[in-house]
């Protein structure tokens, strides 16, 4: 029950008031490019929240195991790539296979989805700014997610406001996006932190 | 070299410099300079690993073209300037500063899958038709205009923080602790992104004058 309790904990910081978009910056880049495809949030929110997960889930032992040297230390972060890129290339080959319609589908954002900031960013700050066991480590896996997610949908609506005649010219687009996103961080500013991830 | 393909590679850098510089247009390599870009030491060190990375990377790719299949191409550029931003990190905690390798522990290796790689080397290895040399400025281009971005928004920060400068102090007292959080890099990031448009219209306007 109290792991329970702990990974609920984790997966609404990550999701709401430490977002992990805002706070870290993980995964920005990504969340400004998928709101040119807002008809994709959910599917693309999906993939990432499974690879987020996955890619947690499957290090997170490993890195148990890992001795404690310098050049373990230097080598982490790489063991989690090499690690997230054969879960793209297994999707890839599984999807393709098995659900050929899903796979034309979700073939442009697998790489973005599993190749992403955010994706080895939590795997690799876990065990190492934030020291959290495993089922809170995939609480905030999923919560990271579930937030880019939210933000996403928080983001493209406050776009779809400010694109009006109104807005500067210079502003138009990018500017404002970035802007925009800059207050929302601005705002949860306002919360204690509970986790210091970077 | 003649006059045309000196154009075409002046051209290939000022457009991914300056004109569709990948952080104020293409919106990508925006994470490493939220989080860690406060301290112009760290955006310089960051700056020169990802410049070093990204010539080989592009220009091997471009080497490569179609000969792999596309959905392979994002795995082997992540890969590929994983092993280099690997050896990158060794000569910076070895050979330059290890304390200023721990700072950047985290985002140093995540420039491997940072969109500024996935983004940009994958939109030059589709181009077939480019010649390495187009490659190579194309890829300074992309490297040189994160850097600058970079650079200016951890100068703007670390005197906001600190009143320093490269840790050499600048004689003000202000001081805005605040500008350490990713907040005031999304709105440093957002009216820079403003004012290369404002600048982009103005030549524009300019141009579409002498035209006429």
């Amino acid at each position: 029950m109290n792991a329970f309790v702990t990974t609920l904990v984790y997966f609404l910081i990550a999701a709401t008031v430490q977002n992990t978009v805002l706070t870290t910056g993980l995964g920005a880049s990504a969340m400004v490019k998928m709101l040119r495809r807002p008809r994709t949030f959910l599917q693309f929110g999906g993939l990432l929240l499974s690879f987020s997960v996955v890619t947690t889930a499957l290090f997170y032992p490993i890195d148990q195991l890992l001795p404690v040297t310098w050049l373990m230390l230097m080598l982490r972060p790489f063991i989690i790539v090499v690690l997230t890129s054969l879960l793209y290339v297994l999707a890839v080959l599984f999807t393709g296979n098995r659900f050929p319609n899903w796979y034309r589908r979700w073939r442009h954002m697998l790489p973005l989805a599993a190749l992403n900031n955010l994706v080895v960013g939590v795997a690799l700050v876990i065990n190492y700014q934030a020291s959290l066991t495993f089922f809170p480590a995939l609480g905030l896996a999923a919560g990271s997610a579930v937030g880019f997610l939210a933000l996403s949908a928080i983001t493209a609506e406050g776009m779809s406001r400010i694109d009006n005649p109104d807005t500067p010219a210079a502003f138009r687009g990018l500017p404002a996006t970035l802007v925009y996103l800059g207050l929302l961080a601005l705002a949860l500013m306002g919360f204690n932190p509970v986790l210091n991830l970077i | 070299m003649t006059r045309s393909s000196l154009k075409t590679v002046t051209s290939a850098f000022w457009d991914t410099f300056l004109v569709n510089n990948i952080v104020l247009v293409q919106a990508a390599g925006i994470c490493p300079i939220l989080a860690i870009g406060y301290d112009l030491k760290f955006g310089v060190a960051l700056s020169a690993c990802t410049t070093a990375v990204l010539l080989p990377v592009s220009l091997f790719l471009t080497a490569l073209g179609n000969r792999i299949a596309a959905w392979l191409r994002p795995v082997l550029y992540t890969l590929l300037s994983s092993a280099l931003l690997f050896v990158a990190a060794l000569v910076l905690r070895q050979a330059i500063s290890a304390e200023l390798y721990a700072h950047l522990y985290v985002f140093l290796p995540l420039m491997a899958v940072n969109t500024l790689f996935t983004y940009r080397a994958s939109a030059t290895a589709l181009r077939t038709s480019l010649r390495p040399v187009v490659a190579v400025a194309d890829a300074l281009g992309t490297a040189l205009g994160f850097s600058l971005v970079m650079c200016i928004t951890c100068a703007l920060r670390e005197m906001a923080i600190a009143g320093t400068l490269w840790g050499i102090p600048l004689g003000y007292e202000a001081r805005f602790p605040e500008a350490q959080h990713p907040f005031i890099g999304f709105v440093l990031l957002g009216f820079m992104a403003a004012a290369l448009q404002w600048f982009k219209q103005l030549s524009g306007r300019l141009f579409r004058k002498e035209a006429a």
